[in-house]
């Protein structure tokens, strides 16, 4: 772009955010740097904007204003290197015929329609990108290009280039076809609705009562056609019912559908032989109904959240390749050659893929994923480290001790599997009800028969399958997904994503709580500051907080904000040690903030993490704490849910906080401290075992033992795209504080459901009376059946989008 | 009454032409994503994108 354009932008967009950055959207504070009369809060953000305007492409910032991402700019250019190995790449792309590959990424930073844009006009951005196609809802890219002139490992730099790193994972390697198992439900549908429509136009001669006027040929003709319809819809579409049932009775169980595909095909058997022998009228619209409506449940059933992964296993945490030093320097290797006895180099916010001994560098390591806790741990050469833990903070050389799938990690992953292998299937409402009602319907339909085998043999075979056709439970079998499904929804708008329907159902039935402490009662990043120590002056204040801003530690970012509003004071000689603290030299006084160690300070004797010492040339001032925040409204949920519940916590962290924690959550809650990852899970398992059905809600992998073996387990997650580990449902923060009430609707859903069994169960016996004499028309038949289901869906959706609108959930 | 079959015959093979369209776009992925194309349509079209180009 020539100058000349950048005068015009310069004129045009003369309505300019100050302070916030045209790129990402932040604040950029002091230190911005400005450009074609913009400002940006980092050079990075900087480098992206020019790199897009250079190439036409300044059409992502008018879509969304500051829809950027920060871009990580710490990292090394060829670290991506491993991408291009054979054994990777071949794994990794769709389609390569040596010239052209595509490629799908998992891109969990598309938030908007400029991320789409964006990445969708890449192909003017580099011109080996042939193009590229994102999947919003399951926040993917696929890219076409040309990998002779782009190889992989550029292609993935360029995405990362622009704040779109690829989330490439172990589990990427042997990838599965993106999921289309919803086709053969819409096309069963669609068959079921095409024939549907037709049958009930070809019967319609018949409910009007005009087949004695018509001419008799064509009366016929309609007959024949309709069973014609039929053929498809009994041999496809319901092939859907026919599958679950009969796997059920291989299992010699009973379930839902087993009723369902016996009244089916009797209804089609018998509807043929009438049709086809007796000149009778059959039931084929019935037939189409039922099985069109029972879909259209199913239907319901199927809601996914396509953005939110449930079912993550520990590979989707560790890195493909990692950084193993060798006698000619340093080469990316696949994980899976990483054998005991390497030395493998991490860098900045990379993950350690394998236990081991650190051999040299600062090691500051965030066990958040396996332990939960945001705190980061300190760890010096000779210190064993753990696969898992994301080092921040500089560069360190780890000798790997067992390899990557012998670690800690994978044996707490493997005996959770073990867990949830033995855990039992609860049998849903629905299915206990079938259990009693298949035998009491085949009882009734002997019954009825035997009797007209004495009174009028002509009738057995009419009355008898008219039993077991009126008695098809297809209302009964819609009302759970209705229900169900519709709770699900009303969840998910409120920010609780369950995993499927049945997960609502066994809310329901929860008798305890277990809470996990750090990160899911209370707010991760958000911290409660206290200060301990001789007051600083004003003028100190201003002192510290001109060192500190200068500092990216999340603990200095927090004492930044704690003291926003001073004044910034000229530094000099700053210097960090990583880990331990920073200092530098303000006006004639030397500030040094940072850990007690670092400052001389003697440590309280509760030593705890998150404090930040101050010292004043060499004299120490006090301390800064940042405790954990309990989430808002923490206290309000607790209060409600003790009423009901047993609540339990169980806490990886010290006892420290015995007292806040019990202060918040009440004295009725069974409290414990210093649970390892498998205590949580024998926690769990011990109330299981002891009959309660539990809900475990924790954030962590740590956790992941826990929520595996409780009866539903949750995760809480400050935004939807964060990792989770695997779990029943997904909490958003901000929807925390309404959990009783999530838990309260799933209750009321399953008195919704009970209510249109007995709805279902009245208009079966009004049928029913009919069948058993013999006087079930075709007529009564069709409008029946479809006017019960019609009522049940009715019912259910209204029913549970009330009680949620009593719940306050909406 | 014999246009009446003919009729039939016709109003089947229309209704099952557009059950087998639906069928057809089905297994083309046309329900693959049902979100992106909404967003998708807003952008401005290819020719305009290359007029903003050569600014």
């Amino acid at each position: 772009m020539s100058d000349q354009v950048r005068q015009v932008v310069r004129q045009t967009d003369s309505i300019e955010v100050p302070l916030s950055c045209y790129h990402c959207g932040d604040p950029c504070g002091d230190g911005a740097i400005r450009e074609d009369g913009r400002s940006f809060c980092c050079s990075g953000c900087q480098t992206v904007y020019s790199l897009l305007y250079e190439h036409g492409l300044g059409t992502y910032y008018t879509l969304e204003s500051g829809p950027g991402l920060k871009p990580d700019q710490a990292h090394r250019v060829d670290r991506f290197a491993y991408l291009d190995r054979d054994g990777v790449r071949s794994r990794l792309l769709d389609f390569d015929d040596g010239r052209t590959a595509r490629v799908t990424f998992s891109v969990p930073q598309v938030h908007c329609s400029s991320c789409i844009w964006l990445l969708e006009n890449l192909y003017r951005l580099h011109e080996s990108i042939l193009s590229s196609r994102v999947d919003f809802q399951r926040r993917r890219v696929s890219l076409s290009f040309d990998i002779e002139k782009l190889p992989l490992s550029r292609l993935v730099g360029l995405l990362a280039s622009l704040g779109y790193e690829p989330e490439i994972s172990l589990s990427d390697l042997d990838r599965k076809q993106p999921d289309r198992s919803y086709r053969p439900l819409y096309a069963r549908l669609a068959v079921a609705g095409f024939c549907l429509g037709n049958v009930m136009l070809l019967s319609f001669p018949r409910y009007l009562g005009l087949e004695g006027t018509t001419e008799t040929a064509v009366s016929r003709l309609f007959d024949y056609l309709k069973i014609l319809l039929a053929v498809p819809v009994f041999f496809y579409s319901a092939v859907e019912f026919f599958k679950p049932a009969l796997s059920a009775l291989r299992h010699r169980r009973v379930n839902m559908d087993v009723p369902i595909a016996l009244g089916i095909v009797v209804l089609f058997v018998r509807s043929t032989y009438d049709i086809l022998l007796l000149n009778g009228a059959g039931y084929i619209d019935s037939l189409c109904a039922l099985v069109f409506l029972l879909l259209v449940g199913r239907l319901y059933q199927m809601k996914t959240y396509f953005s939110l992964a449930f079912d993550r296993s520990y590979r989707s945490y560790l890195p493909i390749a990692v950084m193993k030093k060798t006698v000619f320097g340093e080469a990316s290797v696949p994980l899976e050659e990483i054998k005991a006895g390497d030395i493998i180099v991490l860098r900045n916010r990379e993950i350690i893929p394998a236990d081991g001994i650190l051999l040299s560098g600062q090691a500051e390591i965030d066990y958040s994923f396996v332990t939960g806790e945001s705190a980061t741990v300190r760890a010096e050469s000779g210190d064993l480290v753990y696969a898992g833990g994301r080092q921040c903070g500089s560069t360190i050389e780890v000798e790997v001790t067992r390899e990557p799938s012998r670690s800690y990690l994978l044996q707490l992953w493997e005996e959770t599997e073990a867990v949830v292998r033995q855990k039992p299937t609860l049998a849903t409402l629905a299915n206990r009800m079938s259990y009693y009602f298949t035998p009491a319907v085949l009882a009734l339909a002997s019954l009825t028969g035997i009797y007209w085998w004495f009174a009028d043999r002509s009738l057995v075979w009419s009355a008898a399958t008219s039993v077991l056709i009126v008695a098809c439970p297809c209302a009964l079998a819609l009302a759970s997904p209705i229900a169900l499904g519709t709770a699900q929804r009303l969840m998910g708008k409120a920010r609780f994503f369950v995993k499927d329907s049945d997960v609502v159902e066994r809310i329901a039935s929860v008798t305890a709580l277990v809470f996990d402490k750090t990160g899911t009662i209370t707010q991760s990043g958000a911290a409660e500051p206290d200060y301990v120590g001789r007051p600083p002056s004003n003028i100190e204040q201003a002192m510290i907080y001109s060192v500190v801003r200068q500092s990216t530690h999340p603990l200095s970012v927090q004492l930044r904000d704690l003291l926003a509003g001073q004044q910034a004071l000229p530094t000099i000689d700053f210097s960090e040690q990583p880990g331990r603290g920073i200092r530098a030299v303000v006006g004639a006084h030397s500030i040094k903030v940072g850990s007690a160690d670092y400052v001389n300070a003697d440590a309280a004797p509760d030593a705890q993490p998150n404090v930040v010492y101050v010292s004043i040339d060499d004299a120490v001032l006090g301390f800064y704490r940042f405790a954990n925040r309990f989430r808002p409204g923490l206290k309000e949920v607790a209060t409600r849910l003790v009423e009901r519940f047993r609540l339990s916590l169980v806490s990886g962290d010290h006892e420290g906080d015995r007292s806040r924690v019990s202060d918040v959550l009440g004295p009725c809650a069974d409290l414990h401290f210093n649970q390892s990852p498998s205590d949580k899970l024998q926690f769990v398992n011990q109330k299981i075992q002891a009959g309660e059905r539990v809900v475990m809600v924790g954030d962590g992998l740590n956790d992941a033992g826990g929520l595996n073996a409780a009866t539903v387990g949750l995760t809480v997650v400050e935004d939807d795209s964060s990792f989770s580990p695997s779990s029943d449902g997904v909490l958003s923060a901000r929807s925390f504080r309404q959990l009783p009430q999530f838990i309260a609707l799933a209750h009321d859903t399953v008195t919704v459901i009970k209510l249109s069994f007995a709805l279902s169960l009245l208009y079966n016996l009004v049928g029913l009376w009919f069948a058993v004499q013999g006087l079930l028309s075709p007529v009564l038949a069709a409008v029946l059946m479809p006017a019960s289901s019609v009522t049940v869906v009715l019912f259910s959706t209204l029913a549970t989008g009330y009680f949620a609108h009593r719940r306050g959930i909406l | 009454m014999d246009v009446m079959l003919v009729l039939i015959g016709f109003s089947l093979a229309v209704a099952a032409g557009f059950l087998g369209a639906f069928i057809w776009a089905l297994k083309h992925g046309q329900y693959d994503d049902l979100r992106t194309p909404a967003i998708r349509i807003l952008f401005e079209s290819s020719a305009d994108r290359q007029k903003d180009k050569k600014e």
